[in-house]
């Protein structure tokens, strides 16, 4: 329905918020879109059952969440109930269990619970309405050799489930019955079996038709020189984080080590992906649908990085010490909307 | 276009060259088929010409090989690849890609081709293969004909010169196999692609040969030449063929139609009235009953009120087209499933009140792939599964062994074995439970004509053991030589029931090539016209 | 040689960054405990480790990719990933799952690096196909590829078959466990860390966010974890020879050795 591109895009707005605002409005209005993007455009999926699991998850999750925040901090000014204290040790670490019940850490959890369950809720969203085939077919090239393992592996899925009835039911005729997994290796072994063999052959066919000829061999130096360039573009993501981590005075040292690792790292990969001298054959077509949609996104995403640089605050919500009713900002409100942009240009149900 | 010179090969870990100081010469536009037991190094050949042996595989190789002026031992089989398609047998192995026109591009993605160029391309191939209503399907829904031709497709896009293909049709029933050796046929007269095809069903590709290389094994020299000239002094023929040299008809017949000019004269009909009986009267205590069974999967219905009744000792063979409900009969005999509504009786019990272990152990089933059965280290750690399983005490197999042929086998790793071998293990891991009723399903694909003919007397053996056999297969040939009743199903339900030879007589489709030829129900096989003529 | 240590070195270093990664809700220094930017920033931390998990992922499969793979290892590995994946739907009591035994069995048998390939796309496989993809599958993904990474450094105990699976199967139990305990760190930023930062409890230390976390994993995961342990135990004795023995048949089939004439 959308470009793949687009529905990268929809997840990343979807999913800053989540991390940047611990504001319950906004999370409200953003689980709100996303179950409208869901209902309306998802529901005819093959995948559509696991949205329902990942739902189940999120609300157990959430409700747990709930409940561990005020058994486990008791700060805050509003005492609901008091407890009995209990003091248990974990691995020899002392933790104050039951004590004082506090409205504030009772709604922080709720609050922990929700940008959760919102998490949930957009990845689910996600699986449901991306096309996986699509998904896979993205894959940078400097990992095209994985790309093809993994199509590969899609590909025999189906055969790998065929075949394992045909097993089973080949099995109970010679009287075996499956109880546990003690019965599992008559089932297993030929399946596995015979998937090494398809394997062979399954080479011998890539062989034939020019696999693995797309990649220009890299003289021996220049292969040892990539790999120094990524050990050390790694080691400077490395001190950067622990920089930032240890060090609070002059962070900038640490952000530009972990800025500078990161390009270098992106610049290696991407020589490593021009080796690969490989056509693709699969285009997808870019409608403007998906211009108006990525619009969306990206908007929702400069406004949120926007005033989470400038403005803090806005986004901000904290119950402690005394529970204040959370701010709203409409512009922030809108932007978390953007998740339901999608359902607006969706083309109409029956193309 | 093809040129081997003194060609000797051998595997790594094998002792004995497969091929041994072989040349060739195999002109452009050429359709060259080769034949050969299994073993005999016929896909050994075949990969010669891609460089896949000895690139892939390693081993001893010494000699020369050009392909169109090119060295596959040079080049690699990569390199070859836009001058050799190669298509193996397995059409459930050679997919990359799960959708169809993914796949077809596959190739031509390896080789770097722009993407106008691509797109040409695949839609060149979707219409040459007709197979341009499957572009956008997933290769997972395909049956294996389909699959067949989009393997082909698949190397196509490259436009080789040369197709290579191994025993592409022996996965297939006979009309998928039909379907792609149609498309062969066409290719190489359509385009003058040269084809070089390993196969076993003579019948179908004889005629469609320029010349036939027969490669005996065992170090024998090869015997190249046009078809009737290599078949008359093959052992490995159709039964047509058979016939023919053994009444000398000349030229050598290949189609039914070639046949017809000599079968007029050569059989005196009138001679003889008795028709041969080979096998004993069936005992009337019926072992199995089916009345009125209907079932469907989902919402497509399977069974469709199927009524039968075998009789102890019998040998009933289930035909039909691909999706009639021959499996799925087979399997509500055994208790795989059971009826939506009618009843499945075995010696008088319902199966809806019998346990599946109550069943298998009377029952057996042979499923159509023997590699879904076997695992266990040896075969006789495999045959004691079975006996374990059903509760049974561990025995000696050298009997039942013995009668398969099988009897050096017996501490082989079975996956090692051939395609006819394993064929026969699945069999022993089945019977060693001792079954009184035998299911086969589609027992001879993937067999040569030796290795049917062992099989079809291995079953005969059965039922004068007095079992009840009962196979479900396309195969015309074995039916004609084992079965008394045939019985042929047609959208899940019973069209026709009737002793073998007046139901083959009467069908276009299920006959035999002889009976096909004589139109005589008399006749189904080789040996019916040759004992006849003797007595 | 100079290759492999680079390799290991890229592995190591992508390592640490993927335990900072899983850590840094217990690496939080006391000074970054005042309100304000340290506050406000672990928020949107999960994300960033989100993302540079999964550009630790790519990097650490792309170093293996450096070298030309053999169509023969790309078949193999599609194939196994594909049985893997199947496997990971055979049912079970607790968090027990099929789906460990094989990358661990195959990384000692086929080395670390098929062993790191194999673990970590079967889990990516197994949630394209049944639409599970989520914020864990990165954590997931590194836990299943390590474990299979270091099963391929255990020594070659071939010639002692009782002792090889003895030691692999508490191998697998150890792995078993401690998956679990990294995987469930992906939500634990949302419940415990994020509250350490954006709401700072004063005196609440590494000491007792590491206590918080072992509760909750003890409330949440712990008996799932065992099931899988035991699970993986259980698999590695019942079929660890057997699977082991077709494992070596296959890998003679996968080298080859062209004699020069």
């Amino acid at each position: 329905m959308y470009h793949t591109t687009t529905w990268l895009l929809w997840l990343l707005a979807a999913l800053l918020p989540t991390m940047l605002t611990r504001n319950p409005l906004y999370l409200i209005i953003l689980l709100l879109a996303v179950a409208v993007a869901y209902g309306t455009i998802g529901r005819s999926s093959p995948l559509a059952t696991s949205w329902d699991l990942f739902l189940r998850v999120g609300l157990s999750l959430a409700a747990f969440s709930t409940l561990i925040n005020p058994l486990t901090v008791h700060y805050g000014d509003t005492v609901l109930l008091t407890l009995p204290h209990l003091l248990v040790r974990v691995g020899g670490i002392p933790l104050e269990l039951g004590g004082r019940i506090t409205l504030e850490a009772l709604m922080y959890g709720l609050v922990n619970g929700l940008s959760l369950m919102a998490v949930l809720l957009i990845f689910a969203t996600f699986n449901v309405l991306v096309d996986h085939h699509q998904l896979l077919r993205s894959i940078p090239t400097f990992l095209h050799q994985t790309g093809v393992v993994l199509s590969i592996s899609i590909t025999f899925v189906p055969q790998m489930m065929a075949s394992l009835r045909e097993i089973r039911e080949a099995q109970i005729i010679r009287g075996h019955r499956f109880r546990g997994i003690r019965d599992l290796p008559p089932l297993f072994m030929p399946l596995l079996t015979s998937g090494l063999e398809q394997a062979i052959q399954l080479a011998e066919s890539m062989e034939a038709r020019g696999f693995g000829g797309d990649i220009s061999p890299s003289r021996r130096k220049q292969g040892l020189a990539r790999k120094a360039l990524i050990a050390l573009s790694l080691f400077g993501l490395l001190s950067g984080m622990f920089w930032c981590g240890y060090l609070p005075t002059a962070r900038w040292i640490g952000i530009a080590l972990g800025a500078s690792g990161f390009l270098l790292l992106t610049w290696t990969l991407r020589s490593l992906g021009r080796r690969v001298r490989r056509s693709r054959y699969r285009r997808e077509l870019w409608r403007r649908r998906d211009t108006l949609v990525s619009a969306a996104s990206l908007a929702s995403l400069a406004l949120f990085t926007l005033f989470r640089l400038l403005d803090g605050s806005a986004l901000a919500f904290s119950p402690y010490p005394h529970l204040t009713p959370p701010a709203f900002n409409p512009l922030i409100g809108l932007a978390s909307l953007a998740p339901v942009a999608p359902v607006l240009t969706a083309p109409p149900r029956g193309r | 276009m093809i040129e081997l010179r003194n060609v000797t090969y051998s595997y790594p870990d094998g002792e004995a060259p497969v091929l041994r100081d072989l040349s060739l010469r195999v002109e452009e536009g050429e359709f060259l088929l080769v034949i050969g037991a299994s073993g005999a190094g016929k896909s050994t050949l075949l990969r010669c010409l891609n460089g896949l042996v000895p690139h892939f595989y390693g081993g001893d190789f010494r000699g020369e090989v050009r392909v169109a002026g090119r060295d596959p031992v040079a080049t690699s089989p990569r390199g070859m690849s836009n001058l050799v398609g190669f298509v193996s047998q397995d059409p459930e192995a050679q997919f990359v890609v799960d959708v169809v026109e993914d796949e077809l591009a596959f190739a031509m993605e390896n080789h770097n081709l722009p993407q106008p160029l691509m797109r040409k391309r695949v839609e060149e191939v979707l219409d040459q293969l007709n197979i341009a209503s499957l572009r956008s399907r997933r290769v997972s829904t395909l049956s294996g004909g389909e699959k067949q031709r989009v393997a082909i497709g698949a190397v196509l896009t490259l436009q080789p010169k040369v197709l290579v293909l191994d025993e592409p049709t022996s996965q297939l029933d006979p009309q998928a196999a039909e379907e792609v050796l149609t498309t062969l046929r066409k290719l190489n007269v359509d385009l003058g692609l040269t084809i070089v095809l390993s196969e076993h069903r003579l019948e179908r590709v004889a005629q469609y040969a320029d010349r036939i290389l027969y490669l005996p094994g065992g170090g024998q020299p090869p015997l190249i030449g046009r078809p009737r000239e290599v078949l008359a002094q093959v052992e490995l023929a159709p039964p047509l063929v058979q016939l023919a040299k053994a009444r000398g008809w000349e030229p050598l017949p290949l189609t039914i139609k070639e046949g017809r000019r000599f079968s007029p004269f050569a059989i005196r009909s009138s001679q003889f009235s008795m028709s041969p009986s080979p096998h004993p009267p069936v005992s009337s205590s019926p072992c199995l009953l089916i009345r009125d069974l209907w079932f469907s999967y989902n919402d497509q219905e399977a069974l469709r009120g199927v009524k039968l009744t075998v009789r102890r000792g019998e040998f009933v063979a289930l035909m039909g087209r691909n999706g009639s409900g021959k499996t799925t009969l087979l399997k509500q005999i055994v208790g795989l499933l059971r009826p939506q509504r009618g009843r499945v009786e075995l010696w008088g019990q319902d199966t809806r009140k019998l346990g599946t272990e109550a069943i298998v152990r009377r029952v057996g089933y042979v499923p159509q792939n023997p590699n879904a059965l076997l695992f266990a280290d040896t075969l006789r750690d495999e045959l004691d599964f079975t006996r374990r399983s059903h509760g049974l005490p561990l025995g000696d197999y050298d009997e039942l062994l013995r009668t398969l042929g099988m009897e050096h086998h017996v501490d082989a790793y079975p996956r090692d074995l051939s395609a006819g071998e394993r064929q026969r293990a699945a069999l022993a891991a089945i019977l060693v439970a001792d079954p009184e009723v035998i299911l086969l399903d589609e027992p001879t694909r993937g067999l040569d004509y030796h290795q049917k003919h062992a099989l079809a007397d291995f079953l005969m053996r059965l039922q004068d053991e007095g079992k009840t056999v009962i196979i479900a297969t396309h195969d015309v040939e074995l039916v004609a030589r084992c079965a008394d009743r045939v019985i042929i199903l047609g959208e899940g339900q019973v069209v026709v029931d009737g002793p073998a030879r007046e139901v083959m007589t009467d069908s276009l489709v299920f006959s035999s090539q002889i009976n096909k030829l004589l139109r005589d129900d008399r006749f189904l096989t080789v040996e019916d016209v040759l004992e006849a003529e003797e007595e | 040689m100079r290759r492999a240590s680079l390799s290991a070195v890229i592995l190591i270093l992508a390592t640490l960054i993927g335990i900072v990664a899983f850590l840094y809700p217990f690496l939080s220094p006391p000074t970054r405990s005042r309100q304000g930017f340290a506050a406000a920033h672990s928020a949107d931390a999960p994300l960033f480790f989100l993302v540079l998990l999964g550009l630790c992922l790519a990097v650490v499969v792309a170093n293996l990719e450096t070298r030309r793979m053999d169509s023969k290892i790309v078949a193999v590995l599609g194939v196994l990933v594909a049985v893997n994946a199947v496997l990971r739907l055979v049912p079970g009591p607790g968090g027990f799952s099929a789906t460990f035994f094989l990358p661990i069995l195959c990384g000692y048998a086929y080395g670390a690096d098929f062993g790191f390939l194999l673990g970590a796309l079967s889990l990516l496989v197994s949630a394209i196909v049944t639409g599970g993809i989520g914020p864990w599958l990165p954590y997931q993904m590194f836990a299943a590829g390590w474990m299979g990474m270091a099963s391929g450094w255990l020594p070659d105990l071939r010639h002692r078959a009782r002792v090889e699976m003895i030691l692999l199967a508490i191998w697998g139990a150890l792995l078993g466990l401690s998956f679990g305990v990294i995987i469930n760190l992906w939500f634990w930023p949302y419940l415990g860390a994020a509250g350490m930062g954006a709401h700072w409890q004063p005196g609440l230390s590494l000491r007792e966010t590491l206590g918080r976390y072992l509760l909750f994993y003890a409330v949440t995961s712990l008996w799932w974890d065992v099931g899988r342990a035991g699970g993986n135990l259980l698999l590695i004795l019942l079929f660890g020879a057997p699977l082991l023995r077709l494992l070596r048949r296959f890998q003679s089939r996968f080298h080859t050795t062209i004699y020069e004439t």
